[in-house]
């Protein structure tokens, strides 16, 4: 396996194209499913583009209301907007507009917003408390990553599929209970119809379904080359290695709230360790964190700083 | 006293026999890591961590330790107390060279405030240690009747030593509590 072009994964980008194009043959085979089926295909294209388009141009704003996430200044928190803005220039994009803290206590970050004009990163308490400079450095470096790629815009459109085909499956769901697949009896070729809208039904939900698992993986693709730029940013691929340790499997299940407090308040919250399945890996957003160290690692391991 | 509590004894009483279960820290008194020649070792400082409960008992507790230890059992640690700190707890805290005599004298102060009734208050009894030069700390939660490793490291705690301990008190057989019950402790007065 060959990774040796530092600044790019070329098996990576083949392996984003391909799941793009396979992406376009699934929204080739929807409209298809649509056309044949007679249903109102700009109705659906339209309420379809409608959400994404709502989605797009609301993200930032929707995603700090729904997280709690509190924008804070540069005289609140000196140290992270110095970091950001010093990253950003490296990356060659504009400071984010917003940068913002949620106040929990699990260890996470996230980059959100249409363009890098309209960017916002936000990092909980938690991870400000458990990583030291350099590997909060390096968890930085791949939001502002995701910010370069524009991974938002690529994410929501490639999301839009799944949005039409979701839209249409409950809509076939509805006709399928008032009786709109039969079609009228009466007229002699109700069963025909009824088969054409069932096999409608069931192609819909397929595309659905692969979909679902193609934007997946593309989103574990983005993630990686998200963890590359980052890391070309920071020039320290194992400040984020040392993160994604510290922030999952083990240490982020370790809490912070003092013992004293937890016997006051007298609970014992056992937390069960989440197991991972062959499902829930194919439908996952990220790649497995330890597929993620052992690629940062190998970039350390070769003199990629010399190339930067 | 209450019919659930004549019925089914003291409430939250510890889920086994402390004497055995603190003993396990004997394991890992002087004790090579797997992977260098760094140690860990137990000093001979520990405390019992008491949820105070507002209960009498504590108001004086200089006092009332030396009511409840009987003379024919005496405490061969050097015992101080610390009255409350601002989770309105108690720490008693015992010094002996000898861990062992240390832990019986842990058991012994325990039970006693068990058999007074007061058993529900007592929170954990900590041990101190030292990994690779770092000041360390055992907890046993008595809640649980397991132990977890705490590294302070300035403050954070260096979770990562935390997990390797906690790895090698699993290969001595130290019962240990899963990684979300690993509770941190600020200010410990020992």
């Amino acid at each position: 396996m060959q990774r040796n072009s530092i600044g790019k994964d070329h098996q990576l980008t083949i392996r984003m194209v391909m799941t793009g194009l396979m992406l376009f043959i699934a929204y080739i085979a929807l409209f298809g499913i649509l056309l044949i089926s007679g249903l109102p295909l700009f109705l659906v294209l339209g309420m379809g583009i409608a959400m994404v388009f709502f989605q797009y141009f609301m993200s930032d704003k929707l995603v700090l209301k729904t997280t709690g996430a509190k924008p804070v200044t540069a005289e609140e928190q000196p140290k992270l907007h110095g970091m950001i803005e010093r990253l950003s220039q490296v990356g060659g994009i504009p400071k984010p507009r917003t940068v913002a803290i949620m106040d929990i206590e699990a260890p996470n970050a996230f980059a959100t917003g249409r363009s890098p004009n309209h960017a916002t990163v936000a990092v909980t308490t938690g991870l400000l408390n458990r990583l030291n400079d350099d590997e909060l450095e390096g968890v930085i470096g791949h939001e502002l990553a995701h910010i370069k790629n524009r991974d938002v815009m690529v994410m929501t459109w490639a999301s839009l599929i799944v949005v039409i085909a979701g839209f249409l499956m409950q809509m076939l769901f509805w006709m399928s209970l008032f009786g709109g697949f039969g079609g009228h009896r009466r007229e002699g070729n109700g069963g025909q119809a009824a088969m054409i809208m069932m096999a409608v039904y069931v192609g819909v939900i397929v595309i659905y379904f692969v979909s679902q698992i193609l934007i997946s993986t593309l989103s574990r693709y983005r993630e990686l080359a998200a963890d590359r730029e980052g890391a070309i940013m920071t020039g320290s691929p194992s400040n984020l290695a040392s993160a994604l340790n510290k922030i999952s499997g083990q240490i982020a299940q370790i809490p912070e709230k003092d013992l004293r407090q937890v016997e006051h308040a007298n609970a014992f919250f056992i937390i069960p360790a989440l197991q991972g399945n062959a499902i829930a890996s194919l439908m996952s957003s990220h790649p497995k964190t330890e597929v993620r160290i052992d690629r940062l690692m190998e970039m350390q391991r070769q003199n990629w700083h010399l190339l930067r | 006293m209450g019919l659930l509590k004549s019925i089914f004894g003291k409430r939250n009483k510890p889920k086994s026999d402390e004497s055995d279960i603190l003993s396990a820290i004997l394991r890992v008194e002087d004790l090579t890591f797997p992977d260098s020649t760094d140690k860990i070792t137990v000093l001979s400082k520990s405390a019992l961590l008491l949820n105070t409960n507002d209960d009498p008992f504590f108001k004086n507790i200089d006092a009332s330790l030396k009511n409840i230890l009987p003379e024919q059992q005496p405490i061969t640690s050097e015992v101080a107390n610390i009255e409350s700190d601002e989770y309105d707890s108690c720490w008693i805290v015992f010094e002996n060279p000898i861990t062992q005599r240390m832990i019986n004298d842990i058991n012994s102060v325990s039970s006693h405030i068990a058999n007074l009734g007061l058993g529900s208050t007592m929170t954990a009894a900590i041990f101190k240690g030292v990994v690779k030069n770092k000041p360390s700390y055992w907890v046993c939660n008595y809640r649980t009747a397991k132990f977890y490793p705490l590294v302070p490291d300035g403050d954070r705690r260096d979770n990562e030593m935390e997990i390797k301990i906690g790895q090698i008190f699993t290969s001595k057989g130290i019962p240990v509590e899963p990684h979300a019950n690993w509770y941190s402790l600020s200010d410990i007065p020992f």
